[in-house]
C-alpha cells in the first residue's frame, strides 16, 4: 500500500491537465457563441423576447414604414434617422411580425452608430477587414477603392452583415472628407432601406396579412415610398422591386380574396431565459467541483486505475522498476540501473547485456563495476543461482558504482 | 573459414536443437564449405544432394532395387540416411521431391515400400537456396519453410575478408583437408540431451509468446509467426545458451534466435514488400518494441 500523501500528489497531478483542459474548453465554448460564419442567423437571443402568436398591428407598421421612407427620400440626415424613436418602434414591430433577422440587422445599424472607432474596429471579426480599417484609421484616408472592396467583400459573402456595418461606421468616423462621408451615409441608408423593404416583404406576404388591411391607400402609399427609395439607388434590387410591385397589385385586388384565418405559426419554444447561466460566475465552481470529484475518485480507486493504465499503455509507459523478487542481487542491480539511467537511458526493450554494453561505451569508468553487478544479476535472475556470497560482492560494487557515478 | 562465425554458430546451435537449417545466399559464398566444415568438425557422416528438377523422391530416400545375383529386391538406402545432409539448391527440386525430403526432416524417418526406417541421430538438413533465381525453380511453400528451424542469410565477406580469402585460398583448402574432429557423434548426442536441460525462466516463455503474438499484429505482416515458431525460438535460444557455456536462457538468447527463426516464417503484405520492408526489419521492430522481462 503506497503512502496516502503520494496518492494525493499523484491524484492532483493527474487532475491538473484535466482542470486546464476544462477551463480551456469552457472558455472556447463561451467565446464560440459569438463566433459564426458570415451571416449565420445571429438573432437567437431575440427569441427570448419573441412572443408567439402576437397579432401584429399592420396599420401602424405600414404607417411607420411610409413615414420613414418618405423622410429618407426627402434627404434626411443619417444620424437623425438612426436616433429616431420610430425606428426602434419599427424594429419591435418587425420582431412581432416574426422577422427576427431583419429586426436584428436594424438593431445592429442603430446600436453600432453610437460606438466609438476603437469599439467598432475591435468588434470586426474578419481579420482582413479589420486590418484594412486599421490601416485606414492610421492614414485617415477613406478611398473609393476601399469602399468598393468592402462592398465586394460583403456582396460575395466573405464578411458578415455585422462586420460590414461596423466597417462602414468606422470609416464614417475616420473620414474627414465630406464627400466620403456622404458616400458612406448613402451606403448605410441603402442597407437600412433594404432591410426594411426585405422585412416588409416578409411581413406583408405572411398569411392573411393583407386581408387585415382595410386601408388599401395606406398600403399603396407605403409601397410607393419604398419603390421611390429603390428608384434612387444606383443598383436597384430587382427582387425587391418585383416583390413590391406584386404587393401593390395584390393590395388593389385583395378585397375579393376570401379571408382565410390561418393560425399564426408560433414557435413553441421553452422560456430560454430560465436556461441561461452566467458562465463567467459559475465556471470556477464547475471546474473546482469536477476537479475535486475526479481527485476523490482517483484517490479512492488509484490501484484499479493504475492497473488499467498499465494494461492499456504497456509499451509507452515508463518501465516499472518495482522489485517483486526478494533478492539483494536483483534489487542492487535495478538500483544500479536507476542510478545510471540519469546518464544512460534504458529502453524497456533493452536486455541487461545490451544495457551493460551501452553503459560500458558511454561511461567506461564504471565498466568493470557495472559488469560485475550485471553478470551477478544474470546468474541469480536467469540462472536461479543461490546468491550466497554474490550479494556482498554486488553490494560493495554498488557502493563503488555510486561513488564513480557521482564523480563522473 | 573467413567471417563465417555467425553461420557456424547457428548451424551447430540448430544441430543441438535438433532442427534443420536453410542457408540462403548468392553463389560462391562458401555455403557448401560451411556445411562440410561443420560435419567434419563434429565427426558426423556427411552427404550431399544436388537438387535438379528431374530428381525423384527415391533418389533421396532410396528404394528397393532388383539384385540379379541374389534374384531378389534389396534395399538401397538414399543419401537421407546420414547425419548431415546438404541439399544444394533445394528450390531446384520438384515439389514432389521437396515434399519427400521435408517429410523425412519432420518425422526423422522414411517410409520405403510401406516399411518405416528411422533416421540415425543426430540428423540435420542443411539446405541452400539462391534467392536471385526465378527460372527453373520451385519456391518452397510457407508450410514447408516452417519446417526449417532457422534460416541463415549468408552474405558476402567484408573487403578485408575477401582479400584474405583470395590471398590464402590454398592454405584454406589445405586447412579444410587437415581438419580433425573436435567431438564425436556420441558427444553430440550427449550435448543434445544437455541442451534440453537448459533452464528457461517462466518470464522468458512470456517474452517469447509476446514476440510471436506481436508478430501477427505488425501492420506490415500478412501472416505472423506460428506456434511452431515459438517452440523453435526457445529451442534455438537454449542451444545458443549452451554454446555460450550457460545452463540458463537469457533474453539476449531469444533476441539472437529471433531473426534466424522468424525471418522465413513471417509473410509480409505485398504493399510493404514493394515499399522495401523485409522480414528482418519487422523483426527488428518487434525486438525494439516488446518489453523484455523484468525485474
Amino acid at each position: 500500500m503506497s503512502n496516502p500523501i503520494e496518492k494525493v500528489k499523484k491524484a492532483l497531478l493527474l487532475t491538473l491537465p484535466l482542470i486546464i483542459f476544462l477551463t480551456q474548453t469552457v472558455a472556447i465554448a463561451t467565446e464560440a457563441t459569438e463566433i459564426h460564419t458570415p451571416d449565420f442567423p445571429n438573432y437567437l437571443d431575440m427569441l427570448y423576447d419573441y412572443k408567439p402568436g402576437t397579432q401584429l398591428n399592420y396599420t401602424e407598421y405600414l404607417q411607420l414604414l411610409k413615414e420613414f421612407f418618405n423622410s429618407i427620400n426627402k434627404g434626411r440626415d443619417l444620424e437623425d434617422i438612426m436616433s429616431d424613436p420610430n425606428l426602434s418602434k419599427l424594429q419591435s414591430l418587425m420582431r412581432e411580425g416574426g422577422d427576427l433577422d431583419n429586426a436584428r440587422k436594424l438593431d445592429a445599424l442603430m446600436s453600432y452608430s453610437t460606438l466609438n472607432l476603437d469599439e467598432l474596429i475591435q468588434g470586426i471579426r474578419d481579420d482582413e477587414l479589420r486590418s484594412l480599417i486599421q490601416e485606414a484609421a492610421l492614414t485617415g484616408n477613406v478611398s473609393n477603392s476601399l469602399l468598393n472592396l468592402i462592398n465586394e467583400m460583403y456582396s460575395s459573402g466573405k464578411i458578415s452583415f455585422d462586420d460590414y456595418v461596423r466597417a462602414l461606421y468606422a470609416l464614417r468616423n475616420i473620414s474627414s472628407d465630406a464627400e466620403s462621408r456622404k458616400q458612406i451615409d448613402s451606403l448605410l441608408l441603402r442597407v437600412l432601406g433594404n432591410s426594411l423593404i426585405n422585412s416588409s416583404l416578409n411581413v406583408l406576404s405572411g398569411p392573411g396579412s393583407l386581408t387585415q388591411l382595410t386601408d388599401q391607400e395606406l398600403v399603396r402609399d407605403a409601397v410607393n415610398s419604398m419603390l421611390q427609395f429603390l428608384s434612387r439607388e444606383p443598383e436597384t434590387n430587382a427582387d425587391f422591386m418585383k416583390g413590391l410591385e406584386d404587393l401593390l397589385k395584390s393590395s388593389q385586388t385583395s378585397p375579393s380574396i376570401p379571408s382565410l384565418k390561418i393560425p399564426s405559426a408560433g414557435l413553441a419554444l421553452p422560456p430560454l431565459t430560465s436556461l441561461s447561466i452566467d458562465l463567467g460566475t459559475a465556471l470556477p465552481f464547475i471546474v473546482l467541483a469536477l476537479a475535486l470529484t475526479i481527485s476523490l475518485v482517483i484517490f479512492l480507486k488509484q490501484d484499479k486505475i493504475s492497473s488499467a493504465l498499465a494494461r492499456i499503455t504497456p509499451r509507452i509507459s515508463r518501465p516499472s522498476y518495482r522489485l517483486n523478487i526478494d533478492s539483494r542481487v536483483i534489487k542492487t542491480y535495478w538500483n544500479s540501473v536507476e542510478l545510471l539511467r540519469k546518464k544512460v537511458q534504458r529502453s524497456p526493450s533493452d536486455t541487461h547485456r545490451e544495457y551493460y554494453e551501452r553503459v560500458s561505451r558511454t561511461l567506461p569508468e564504471v565498466d568493470s563495476v557495472f559488469r560485475n553487478i550485471t553478470f551477478a544479476y544474470e546468474k541469480v535472475r536467469w540462472g536461479a543461482l543461490d546468491e550466497g556470497a554474490l550479494a556482498d560482492e554486488v553490494d560493495s560494487n554498488y557502493v563503488r558504482l555510486k561513488d564513480l557515478v557521482s564523480k563522473s | 573459414m573467413v567471417e563465417k562465425d555467425y553461420e557456424v554458430r547457428l548451424i551447430i546451435a540448430s544441430l543441438l536443437a535438433e532442427g534443420h537449417v536453410l542457408i540462403e545466399g548468392v553463389p560462391g559464398i562458401a555455403k557448401t564449405l560451411t556445411a562440410k566444415t561443420v560435419a567434419k568438425l563434429l565427426n558426423l557422416d556427411f552427404k550431399r544432394v544436388q537438387m535438379t528438377p528431374d530428381l525423384l523422391p527415391t533418389d533421396i530416400v532410396g528404394g528397393y532395387v532388383y539384385d540379379a545375383r541374389q534374384g531378389s529386391f534389396t534395399l538401397k538406402k538414399g543419401p537421407v540416411f546420414t547425419n548431415v545432409l546438404l541439399i544444394d539448391e533445394i528450390n531446384r527440386g520438384s515439389p514432389r521431391t521437396q515434399s519427400a525430403l521435408l517429410e523425412a526432416m519432420q518425422e526423422r524417418q522414411v517410409s520405403i515400400e510401406g516399411q518405416t526406417f528411422p533416421l540415425e541421430k543426430p540428423f540435420i538438413v542443411l539446405a541452400t537456396q539462391n534467392p536471385i533465381e526465378f527460372e527453373g525453380v520451385f519456391p518452397l511453400p510457407e508450410a514447408q519453410l516452417d519446417r526449417f528451424l532457422a534460416r541463415i542469410e549468408s552474405t558476402y565477406t567484408s573487403t578485408e575478408g575477401l582479400k584474405r580469402i583470395i590471398k590464402e585460398i590454398d592454405q584454406i583448402e589445405e586447412g579444410f583437408n587437415a581438419l580433425s574432429p573436435v567431438m564425436g557423434r556420441e558427444e553430440v548426442l550427449e550435448s543434445i540431451k544437455e541442451v534440453r536441460k537448459v533452464r528457461v525462466d517462466d518470464s522468458i516463455y512470456d517474452y517469447t509468446v509476446r514476440l510471436v503474438e506481436e508478430s501477427r499484429k505488425h501492420p506490415a505482416v500478412k501472416l505472423g509467426a506460428s506456434p511452431r515458431a515459438g517452440i523453435a525460438l526457445v529451442r534455438l535460444a537454449k542451444a545458443l545458451a549452451y554454446i555460450d557455456s550457460r545452463n540458463y536462457v537469457i533474453p539476449d538468447d531469444i533476441k539472437s534466435a529471433a531473426k534466424p527463426v522468424l525471418s522465413h516464417r513471417i509473410i509480409l503484405k505485398p504493399e510493404y514488400e514493394i515499399g522495401g520492408v523485409n522480414s528482418g526489419k519487422v523483426i527488428e521492430d518487434l525486438l525494439a518494441s516488446v518489453e523484455v522481462p523484468k525485474p
